[in-house]
């Protein structure tokens, strides 16, 4: 299931789902992803993740998702503007994606329920939500519940794909192999089976993924390559070509994925939450790291630098308390769980409070953490800070701090 | 930013190559023309490397202790480099000459190797080291800027809070580094940990070439597995935008270790061929253990698992190779294991004395937990899969020498068989294929079915990028390559392969290991599946077409 949305403010899409052997539209079946104002690709897969991408990323694990007869897609948490430019439904279990067989366009069809939401075209949903539970649902037709189409279009193309391999055996065979070749077709055309597949499944993992039959592949050609092996050591022969090019092509498709992945072929490891920030990718450049961490910050964290206190106490999202400690004298409130000891940091309830209005509330947190300074990250690029509720209500700190600096992303203000 | 790279260059050259390159200098100078081991351009850099963060850290120690401050440091290691400068062009007339054409070299092997390394390089420059989401990074980088602030080896407030220091337990060696060149060159630690990503990096990949050059003795094989480190996921070696971190500097040590142990254990035996065997000690090659030694420190310095990964490995080659090869190879090799038994023992002995210095309360707390307590599975069941194991070659002699051998190896497989069926977790291999749960980074606890405490790690924290597809592919082929072809690079692969299933599937494996290492920590195991070095040596001897001994 994929979506594309546009929102004018920060929010969170949900969506819903039922099966066949589990009816109904409930919260068991459901995953939300984090929507920041602009354009977000929502895309929710079989024990996959969700994910919000083009602008940020939201790294949840779902359950299966399988056939579902209905769908519903709740664009926002409140009242306010959102434009759902595509959603598809795309079936998993096509060896090639074909439009036609494979994908359910759902803004090709009427949506059955519409709650709370201005439905403006045939194409797009631009819409304005009228009320804090905008909805829409839509029952996708009981034909494209069959199989027998995708079956068959899997069939057709490993009998082609069959017939290639064949080919390829026969030319690399000497003479006297090609006598033995009908011992090794066998083994040696389904040793080909899980290399293309991963093969056409890296270069269109952004269309679909089906990791049972990933996995149901893999152990199947593993299991037959090892039976090969044995086969021939029983009959006394040896490692001969044919079995060679089938080890190649199998590992070399095996391990294909991960030269596409660095190559930029492939935009998410496909198999698990592996951390694309971690690799180095072709097509990568200095500007993410400019954009996402706090070199672009260095001019504001000199200036706040002059002006705090060394040795003094601030708060700020997490990711600028971690930015601000790597480089100035002064000690954050906000790390991590896993950096945290005993009373001297921020709860999470306590992060909400100093983002509303509640004064009181606010001067007895500031007066527990023995706060000297906040400092407010106005970024909107950076991801790892954008998520953050300090980095977004800057108003609401007025109250109890006095603004002592204003750079182009960061504020200082000094508790009063 | 053009700036700031080249000052973070020519730093960064100062303090982590110019020292040591000079001490080494002086070093083959000082050593006579025989003793004197020859060594190319990748082993001087990655020997530079080490020598100058261990010297750094010297200054830096005593500095801190005399309370000078951290600011010194630089000076006297300008001291340093002066006196050795000087002291070089006094003995420039002794021991090896320096010359040119061992750093320009036209052959074609070379040549690639040096564009695969400058181009990574260039590249590593501007992708760097600073990752793009919010990592540990941040909490190094707060501590090395804590040393600048403090101007001292030993911090006086938490980097992060502020606060007390106790709960920052982390072995300072690459910090200091870090410290040292943004003190000196006004850098903040962002832009250093930037910039290097791409040293390390490099680093890494001479190291991994080196290692696979002195098992292979092939440069093809070389080149192709800095190829696949550059690109495989699986064993999580083409992590090189992390390089920054100290477990990966201590990585870079790691598989050092890996090629200094190899190397001495090679110029030793031709050393016994050329002289008299019966006086070994004689031959050995000081300087080379010398360096070895050297390597051990900077592991502890630096992160500290990575010398029990050595233990580990080496641990599990020994065992291998007295398993495995044949009598008359095993007869040839006796001086072999003879040294990686000296090497091992006073390893363990080395880490248990400093363990029982350094972190007593932590000792005490492991032994006395209950994962050492009755039924006491942890420790028996491993050791006696060892036993098991090592019991192969005296049992085989006997059940040879009476004419039931076939029997006997159809038993004894069988028993092996049994007994991984017994002490490995097979719902947990499953899990990782067909994952129900999502982990964390600490391992999950349970009891087995005797009530004895265990942990597997969660394939969730890394293990799955590790492992899937072409973690478990070359994790196959790692075991299984050693019973094509017994070369002492399938015997090492093996060895390291075995290693990595067994502490990542067996519950009593994966528990022992963490008296080892921090529970936390013993996931990195997986290091140690070597997935470039299997893919490259698979791949050479997959089209060694005319080789008869795979036909």
């Amino acid at each position: 299931m994929e979506f594309d949305i546009e929102g004018d403010r920060y929010t969170r899409a949900k969506l819903y789902w039922d099966e066949r052997e589990r009816r109904g539209l409930d919260e068991l079946r459901s995953q939300s992803a984090l929507i920041i104002p602009g354009l977000n690709r929502v895309v929710i897969t079989s024990a996959k993740r969700v994910g919000s991408f083009n602008t940020t990323i939201d790294d949840v694990l779902i359950y299966p998702i399988g056939h579902p007869l209905r769908v519903r897609i709740d664009p926002m948490e409140h009242p306010g503007n959102f434009s759902l430019l595509s959603a598809s439904v795309r079936y998993m279990d096509c060896i090639l994606p074909i439009i036609s067989i494979c994908n359910y366009d759902l803004l090709q069809s009427k949506p059955t329920v519409l709650h709370q939401i201005d439905f403006m075209a045939s194409d797009s949903v631009i819409s304005h939500s009228l009320g804090s539970d905008p909805y829409l649902v839509w029952t996708i037709p009981a034909h494209y519940m069959r199989s027998d189409r995708i079956y068959l279009l899997n069939i057709t193309l490993l009998v082609i794909f069959s017939g290639s391999i064949w080919l390829l055996i026969s030319m690399v065979s000497t003479r006297e192999e090609k006598k033995r070749l009908r011992d090794h077709i066998l083994p040696a055309l389904l040793l080909f089976l899980y290399p293309f597949f991963s093969l056409i499944e890296s270069l269109s993992i952004n269309y679909y993924y089906s990791p049972s039959l990933n996995k149901s592949l893999l152990v199947a050609t593993v299991i037959i390559y090892l039976a090969a092996l044995l086969w021939q050591a029983m009959r006394g022969l040896t490692l001969n070509r044919v079995i060679r090019v089938g080890l190649f092509v199998s590992v070399t498709g095996l391990i294909l994925p991960d030269f596409l992945f660095h190559l930029g072929f492939i935009d998410r490891w496909p198999f698990g939450r592996e951390p694309k920030e971690y690799h180095w990718t072709l097509g990568r450049s200095f500007d993410d790291n400019y954009l996402q961490s706090s070199i672009k910050y260095e001019a504001d964290l000199k200036e706040i630098g002059l002006l705090a206190e060394k040795g003094g106490v601030f708060l700020s999202d997490v990711a600028t308390s971690y930015y601000v400690v790597a480089t100035l004298p002064i000690y954050s409130r906000n790390p991590h769980y896993h950096h945290r000891y005993p009373d001297v940091f921020i709860e999470k309830e306590e992060l909400v409070i100093l983002c509303s209005d509640d004064t009181e509330t606010k001067n007895s947190i500031i007066d527990r953490l023995e706060l000297g300074y906040i400092i407010i990250n106005k970024d909107r690029d950076n991801r790892n800070v954008a998520k953050s509720c300090l980095s977004r209500d800057i108003t609401s700190i007025d109250d109890v701090a006095d603004r002592l600096y204003q750079g182009e992303y960061l504020n200082l203000y000094k508790i009063k | 930013m053009i700036l700031d790279a080249l000052q973070f260059y020519i730093h960064s050259a100062f303090f982590l190559f110019l020292s040591g390159y000079l001490i080494q200098k002086l070093a083959t100078q000082w050593c006579s023309q025989s003793s004197c081991v020859r060594s190319g351009w990748c082993e001087i850099l990655v020997t530079s490397f080490l020598i100058s963060i261990l010297l750094n850290a010297f200054l830096v120690l005593m500095a801190s202790l005399i309370g000078i401050g951290l600011h010194v440091t630089k000076y006297l290691l300008l001291a340093v480099d002066f006196i050795a400068l000087i002291l070089i062009f006094i003995f420039r007339e002794r021991g090896v000459k320096f010359k040119i054409s061992r750093y320009i070299s036209w052959k074609r092997d070379d040549l690639l190797l040096k564009i695969i390394i400058i181009t990574v390089f260039i590249a590593m420059t501007f992708q760097g080291g600073l990752l793009d989401m919010l990592a540990d990074g941040w909490w190094h980088m707060s501590y090395a800027a804590q040393m600048v602030q403090d101007d001292s080896l030993f911090i006086q407030r938490h980097p992060l809070l502020g606060g007390d220091i106790k709960p920052v337990i982390y072995p300072p060696l690459w910090h200091l580094q870090l410290a040292l060149i943004s003190e000196s060159s006004g850098l903040s630690l962002p832009i250093i940990w930037h910039f290097i990503g791409a040293i390390n990096a490099v680093l890494f990949l001479i190291a991994v070439y080196l290692l696979t050059l002195q098992l292979s003795n092939d440069k093809c094989t070389s080149l192709v597995s800095i190829l696949f480190t550059l690109f495989i996921v699986g064993g999580l070696s083409s992590y090189l935008r992390v390089s920054p971190w100290p477990g990966n500097a201590s990585y870079i040590v790691l598989f050092f270790a890996f090629y200094l142990t190899f190397r001495g254990l090679d110029e030793w035996k031709n050393q016994i061929k050329l002289s008299n065997p019966e006086s070994p000690l004689k031959t050995l090659p000081y300087q080379l253990l010398f360096l070895l030694s050297l390597t051990f420190v900077a592991m502890v310095g630096l992160h500290g698992v990575e010398v029990v990964l050595y233990l580990l490995a080496m641990g599990a080659y020994l065992l291998s190779i007295s398993v495995l090869l044949p009598e008359d190879q095993l007869q040839d090799c006796r001086w072999e294991r003879w040294a990686l038994s000296i090497v091992l023992v006073c390893c363990l002995l080395f880490g248990v004395i400093l363990a029982l210095y350094l972190l007593p309360g932590h000792i005490e707390s492991v032994f006395s937990g209950a994962r050492a307590r009755s039924p006491y599975l942890n420790f028996i069941f491993p050791l006696l899969t060892v036993l098991y194991l090592l019991a192969y070659r005296f049992l085989s002699r006997y059940f040879k020498a009476i004419a039931y051998f076939r029997l006997f190896q159809s038993l004894y497989l069988l028993g092996l068989l049994l007994i991984l069926f017994l002490i490995i977790d097979i719902r947990h291999i499953l899990d990782l294929f067909f994952p129900e749960y999502i982990g964390r980074h600490v391992p999950k606890d349970s009891f087995d079915q005797f009530h004895n405490r265990v942990y597997l790690p969660f394939w969730d924290h890394q293990l799955r990028g590790a492992m899937i597809w072409s973690g478990v592919i070359t994790l196959i082929l790692g075991v299984g390559m050693v019973f094509i072809r017994m070369t002492r690079m399938n015997l090492f692969l093996f060895a390291t392969s075995s290693l990595v299933l067994l502490t990542l599937t067996s519950p009593y494996f994966f528990t022992l290991t963490s008296f080892l290492i921090p529970l936390p920590s013993v996931y990195r195991v997986h290091l140690l599946l070597i997935s470039p070095l299997i893919l490259a040596v698979f791949y050479r001897q997959l089209f060694s077409w005319n080789d008869e001994s795979l036909n």
